[in-house]
């Protein structure tokens, strides 16, 4: 009997495990990039052939490593580290072609989807997404169409006080310095008004202890109230998810507030937090790629607060946490897997083992 | 596939590490400074004013103690 042996290739941030048989060929690549350090890959393996890096010191960027590592001489092709893993960071291809395009093979569901005519540009999802997997663009009207007016400084009264640029509120206007000297006294030569910035609030008009400035607001004339907003038509813009980029951890969902975004995530269930047990090496807060984790912060001296806290709301259940944690204060506990079906018992079987025991 | 390695011809005995790593600070004895006085819990120790690792195993690999020493005596290496 000849021995099949995998040949392990590494190479810029992927592992590859080839087998080539005489009745098929597998590849199984493993992608760092994508890569979370779940480490579902590893639970689920049947062969117990992939291995967790140190996670907590790589999150951290105190060295540089590799999250995982898979041992040629146990993993058996199976691809259900690939079936399994939520971020495509593992793919199984079999004569070329992936498991992902074969229909037997089960994949892990989660998806994000943008309601354009809804969202209202407000760039919150831009700002808290962990992964930079959002862009908001945004065009707006020209300053001008809200603001139009005129002033007017009298240079024969104004005595270059500077009383009115003391009030304005929009920093709108200088005064402008002399290099004065015994052949010219004074330490100011000009005052100037900058009208792209000027508001025509009056404030300076009012303000001014010479009568010197004039001001009219073309828009407010009878100082009233706005009825209605009526820019807002006028926005233009667009919003970009990245799908590839993105975890589905619903930071966007969560702080949208039109709900323009649906965020389904795979895994439905809890994060557990032992807070006694945490010792606070931060391992779990830099390894999770929905930064859900935090040290609560005390609101007053001497309060006791929680040594480590979770926001569920924006945790995807993946338990990378779980595999940073040294001391095992946090435990993952899925009640249900959003996947695809599979005709395989030893598959269906195999996948509940990553829920929690009842 | 990684192992906590020192090098104990760089450290000052200051055993930053051995209060920063949270298997070490399950013990209370831990808060002291001294580091847990049971030998079978305990990573890593200053004896003789050197860090010495006595259950390098038990490293779970959070990074901390790197982060706490001042002279780069302890690190995590990568085993193939």
């Amino acid at each position: 009997m000849t021995e099949i042996c995998a040949i392990k290739e590494v190479c810029n941030k992927t592992l590859q495990i080839i087998r080539e048989g005489s009745k098929e060929k597998r590849e199984l690549q493993w992608t760092d990039d994508k890569c979370v350090g779940c480490g579902i890959c590893a639970d689920i393996c049947p062969v117990s052939a992939i291995e967790m890096g140190p996670l907590g010191a790589i999150s951290k960027g105190l060295m540089d490593a590799p999250k995982l590592d898979i041992d040629n001489t146990k993993c058996v092709l199976c691809g259900m580290c690939a079936s399994a893993c939520p971020f495509n960071a593992m793919d199984l291809k079999i004569d070329g072609k992936s498991t992902k395009e074969i229909a037997q093979y089960p994949k892990v569901l989660r998806d994000i989807n943008l309601e354009q005519s809804v969202c209202v540009l407000c760039k919150q999802c831009e700002i808290v997404c962990p992964q930079d997997a959002i862009t908001v663009e945004r065009t707006t009207p020209p300053r001008e169409t809200l603001v139009l007016g005129e002033i007017q400084i009298n240079k024969n009264t104004c005595v270059l006080c500077g009383i009115c640029a003391e009030y304005c509120p929009a920093d709108a206007i200088d005064l402008i310095k002399n290099d004065f000297n015994p052949l010219s006294i004074s330490p100011y030569k000009d005052i100037v008004v900058d009208t792209d910035a000027c508001v025509y609030c009056k404030v300076c008009e009012k303000a001014c202890p010479h009568n010197a400035i004039t001001v009219i607001c073309y828009k407010c004339p009878l100082a009233k109230k706005i009825k209605d907003p009526e820019l807002y038509k006028e926005i233009d813009g667009k919003t970009t998810i990245y799908k590839e980029k993105c975890v589905t951890c619903g930071w966007c969902e969560n702080v949208c507030p039109v709900g323009a975004i649906k965020v389904s995530k795979p895994f439905e269930g809890e994060l557990k937090v032992d807070s006694e047990k945490c010792n606070g090496c931060g391992g779990c807060i830099a390894v999770c790629p929905c930064n859900a984790l935090a040290f609560p912060k005390p609101e007053s001296a001497a309060q006791k607060v929680d040594k480590i806290a979770v926001n569920q709301n924006v945790c995807v259940l993946c338990g990378a946490c779980t595999k940073a944690c040294p001391v095992n204060a946090l435990t993952v506990c899925r009640t249900s897997i959003n996947m695809t079906e599979t005709p395989s018992k030893a598959w269906q079987e195999r996948f509940k083992t990553l829920l929690c025991k009842k | 596939m990684y192992k906590l390695v020192v090098y104990q011809e760089k450290c000052h005995g200051c055993g930053n590490c051995v209060v920063s790593c949270p298997v070490n600070a399950r013990d209370p004895n831990v808060y002291g400074g001294k580091g847990p006085e049971n030998e079978d819990i305990v990573v890593m120790r200053v004896i003789n004013g050197v860090v010495t690792l006595i259950n390098p195993e038990l490293c779970g690999g959070c990074g901390a103690c790197i982060e706490a020493c001042p002279v780069n005596a302890i690190e995590l290496i990568i085993e193939k």
